[in-house]
């Protein structure tokens, strides 16, 4: 209960702080945010079915947003920027859609 | 501890040789985290060494750290310039608009006035249609009616690459406004500012400027005509060519539709033309 | 541990998730999520002001923009302010409405290209002999001019001379030159314009600007101001078929 209040906290801290994000890292959060999305699914359909484990969890969310963003950062520099890309995005769409598939079928039974 | 094999993807597929389904599979196979079947230590990591906990922390800490201090110093002083900048710049875009509004309704309170004034005789009401037609023409007249209204848009940017050549320029709504003139338009508009005769389009940077202010995508570009060619004539018009050529060489994506209802398209406030006079004419005897 | 979970015991399991008392790895679950919320609202955030994007420099340019355009519209308020109180005075004779109806009519005449017009100005020589120069180029040529505030413009081409105005369409003549409002001109090309000669000539010169369009399509330009340019070609209008006067808003909402 506690990681969804903070959820609802984060984002309320996003929409009130004006922030300017530093232009280097702007073209990456989008890519930080469907990495973390990924993690975020993969706890929930653990959770469903009984098997969440916290340092599982933080393990996966870290390494996946560092590296998806680091191959993202990469293929920039190497000018396949876009490529990569959507590579990381299919891949991560995949798995987002396969969780999130699966916790309907737990939650629902079908 | 046992293991367990990976269960059945979600959507069975007959193996097959196709290499990307067999991707697709191997992916969605290990979408939930291996590890979580693997470690079946629901109850939480108590007996884990805290020491990786705390380091985890530390390096998040470090990177949130980074991003708060990047995001103040260093660029701070130039960022709170422009921000600064931007405040004045956007404040002044209200004042503007306040201005304008004002402009439009003194033009419609003066606009009555005359014709209340005029319309009584056949000379004066023809003078007040030949006001507004040459007002329509010039665009100081808001007017109603039918049309068509074309749609340009950005080129959608590849992530973390940011590409001036994909972007709408002012080029590109100087054509398609010059296409809507050429299939016919009776008048036309940027996102609500009227083109009129003293009307320019130019582009700072990422910013389009129209009759001196900014307006920013997607653009709508309005037109009165008719409804049912306009559309149409204005694609094969020299405006609906460039749209197209860009489209394929910068990706710059457009759309038009027509507007069978009548929109309303507000008026360009001139008045005061400080360099030109009429020429006098040479046939009068006497200036009256 | 199996997958045959049925939906009860997820459920069960849910709820137990959302209820349960915190754990010792909470603290960093619940910094993550933090975090993915703050970055999901900075991203999702306020759609995207006009000027967000623009630079430092891009801004003083904008500044400067529309503190040409508040300069404009106060002076065409006061000027309305004065017309409104004028006609309001004069209620009862119509002659006040007449001198009105009649200035108003010379002004829109000289911008809707119904009445020549005459003032300081600019003219541009333009030779074009491999007949190089197309419609966009000279379009561009007209959008500067009126960007430097030129208030009435005019093109002659080799025979014929055509009153450039709002509607005026420029299109490419695949046999050489340029269409301006439907008739076709042929090089060599003469453009008057009437404006600001000190504002107008520099900004033709400005690199990258309609002089340097020009030359680089292949045609020799030159800029002359001028005391007088007369402009008296003429465009004729006709009662708008689709378009029709419309009453005042009581806000006006759609400015972009």
């Amino acid at each position: 209960m506690i990681p969804v209040l903070g959820l609802v906290v984060g984002i309320l801290l996003g929409v009130v702080l004006d922030v300017t994000v530093p232009a280097a890292f702007e073209p990456y959060l989008p890519i930080a945010l469907i990495a973390s999305l990924d993690a975020l699914l993969g706890a929930g359909r653990a959770t469903l079915e009984g098997v969440f484990d916290d340092r599982v969890f933080v393990v996966s969310f870290l390494s996946n947003v560092l590296l998806a963003t680091l191959i993202v950062f990469v293929g920039n520099q190497l000018g396949v920027g876009a490529q990569l890309t959507t590579a990381v995005i299919v891949v991560l769409g995949i798995r987002i859609f396969t969780n999130a598939a699966a916790m309907r079928r737990l939650l629902l039974g079908a | 501890m046992s293991t367990v094999p990976p269960p059945a993807p979600p959507a069975p597929v007959a193996p097959s040789a196709d290499p990307s389904a067999a991707l697709v599979d191997r992916i969605a196979s290990e979408a939930l985290n291996p590890s979580y079947r693997s470690r079946p230590d629901r109850a939480g990591s108590a007996r884990r060494s805290p020491w990786l906990s705390l380091m985890v922390v530390g390096v998040v800490g470090v990177l949130v750290g980074v991003l708060v201090v990047a995001s103040r110093s260093g660029v701070a002083s130039v960022e709170s310039e422009r921000a600064s900048l931007l405040q004045i710049a956007t404040e002044r875009g209200e004042e503007v608009s306040a201005l304008q509004d004002r402009a439009a309704a003194l033009e419609a309170d003066v606009r009555a006035l005359r014709e209340a004034a005029l319309g009584s005789e056949d000379i004066g009401s023809q003078q007040a249609a030949l006001i507004d037609e040459l007002g329509i023409a010039a665009g100081t007249q808001p007017v109603l009616g039918p049309g068509a209204v074309v749609s340009v848009t950005d080129a959608e940017p590849a992530a973390g690459e940011v590409d001036a050549a994909s972007r709408v320029l002012d080029i590109d709504l100087q054509q398609v406004v010059n296409g809507l003139w050429e299939a016919g338009a009776e008048a036309v508009s940027i996102n609500g500012q009227r083109v009129g005769a003293l009307t320019a389009i130019r582009s700072v940077q990422e910013t389009i400027l129209v009759n001196y202010e900014p307006v920013v995508g997607p653009y709508l570009v309005r037109a009165v005509g008719d409804p049912r060619t306009l559309p149409t004539d204005f694609l094969r018009s020299s405006g609906g060519e460039w749209l197209q050529a860009v489209n394929l060489s910068a990706g710059l994506r457009f759309s038009i539709d027509s507007s069978p209802d009548d929109e309303r398209f507000a008026g360009e406030s001139t008045g005061t033309l400080r360099y030109a006079t009429p020429v006098p004419d040479p046939g009068e005897g006497e200036v009256s | 541990m199996s997958t045959d979970t049925t939906p009860a015991q997820a459920r069960a399991r849910l709820s137990q998730a959302l209820t349960s008392r915190p754990r010792r790895g909470t603290a960093l679950i619940t910094v993550l999520f933090v975090i993915v919320g703050f970055v999901a609202a900075v991203q999702f955030a306020a759609p995207d002001d006009v000027l967000d994007r623009a630079s430092r420099t891009d801004l003083i340019q904008i500044l400067n923009s529309l503190d040409t355009r508040s300069d404009q519209l106060s002076e065409e308020i006061s000027r309305l302010e004065a017309t409104r109180s004028e006609l309001l005075a004069g209620a009862d004779s119509s002659e006040a409405a007449q001198a009105e109806a009649e200035a108003r009519l010379e002004t829109l005449g000289i911008l809707a290209g119904t009445v020549a017009a005459e003032g300081p100005g600019v003219e541009l020589a333009i030779s074009d002999p491999a007949g190089a120069v197309d419609g966009s180029t000279m379009l561009s040529v007209v959008q500067e001019l009126r960007d430097a505030g030129a208030e009435a413009i005019q093109i002659d081409g080799n025979q014929r001379s055509v009153r450039v105005v709002a509607s005026s369409a420029f299109v490419d003549v695949p046999s050489g030159g340029v269409s301006v409002a439907g008739i076709a001109l042929s090089p060599p090309y003469s453009v008057l314009a009437i404006g600001d000669p000190g504002t107008l000539a520099p900004a033709l010169r400005i690199p990258g600007g309609a002089v340097s369009a020009l030359e680089g399509a292949g045609a020799t330009v030159s800029v002359r101001d001028d005391a007088i340019v007369v402009v008296d070609a003429l465009q004729e209008t006709s009662p708008p078929s689709y378009a029709s006067p419309a009453e005042p808003e009581t806000a006006e909402s759609d400015r972009g």
